[in-house]
């Protein structure tokens, strides 16, 4: 069981940056390790309230009679993951890149961090990785 | 002799920089140091036929490997019968094992 600390820089649908943090977070959990997602710049975005639980509805799923179809939002997702993960997940904020992309409100289950702390957890981990640098 | 985890996550055409940094994973598997390149979300393109010939000279490295994440094969239609022959398709588990090995000194691209 390790603690493993992730970077994360980028805004979400640029690439499927989003979608390999979440299967990285995913099974770091399944393992039994501690992970700690550190979300800087635009990925601060991830997690704010005002995306609500679901994705805007997709009119050509109407069209297609799937009335019925929902997605999960990426702040649903990753509160329900630090739900499932029984304490061995924190997802991490940056205050400052939040704030400078008017993303200051947060989901409850995610911790806002001011920017110097990153470089505290980033060396208090058993093994730590940046993704998404550019 | 160090070991590392190079996570290329482009295409080489993307950019001349995908290209670059597989050449630092080779220049640092010549000087005698372990290297697992994990190829994720696109990088997972330049692991098929159309790159072969340029795969096989990074395989043919001394303790060099190449791995290819299933579910972004998956995602672009690509079967593991077309990767280059050597390098593995592999599940996120995999990029976690490695990741978490003894010495081990990962990049991500």
């Amino acid at each position: 069981m390790a603690l493993i600390f992730v970077g994360v820089m980028g805004a979400p649908y640029e690439s499927e940056l989003c979608t390999t943090v979440l299967r990285f977070a995913q099974e770091a959990i399944t393992r039994g390790d501690y992970l700690q997602v550190w979300t800087c710049g635009g990925a601060t975005s991830l997690t704010v309230k005002a995306l609500g639980d679901t994705k805007p509805r997709n009119p050509i799923e109407i069209v297609n009679g799937k009335d019925d179809a929902r997605y999960p939002s990426t702040a649903a997702l990753v509160r329900d993951l630090i739900g499932s993960a029984q304490g061995r997940l924190e997802w991490l904020v940056c205050r400052h890149c939040m704030e400078e992309r008017g993303c200051t409100e947060q989901i409850d289950a995610v911790k806002v961090q001011p920017p110097f702390k990153f470089v505290q957890h980033m060396n208090r981990a058993d093994r730590s990785l940046v993704l998404g640098m550019k | 002799m160090g070991r590392y985890l190079m996570i290329e996550s482009r295409s080489l055409w993307e950019g001349n920089d995908v290209r670059n940094f597989i050449e630092t994973a080779a220049a640092l598997s010549d000087r005698g140091d372990r290297i697992d390149l994990f190829l994720i979300q696109n990088g997972v393109l330049n692991a098929t036929s159309r790159s072969e010939q340029y795969v096989k000279t990074l395989l043919a490295r001394n303790g060099f490997r190449i791995w290819a994440d299933d579910f972004s094969l998956a995602s672009r239609g690509v079967p593991a019968a077309e990767l280059v022959a050597g390098v593995r398709e592999a599940p996120i588990a995999r990029l976690l094992e490695l990741l978490m090995t003894e010495g081990c000194k990962p990049v991500w691209h």
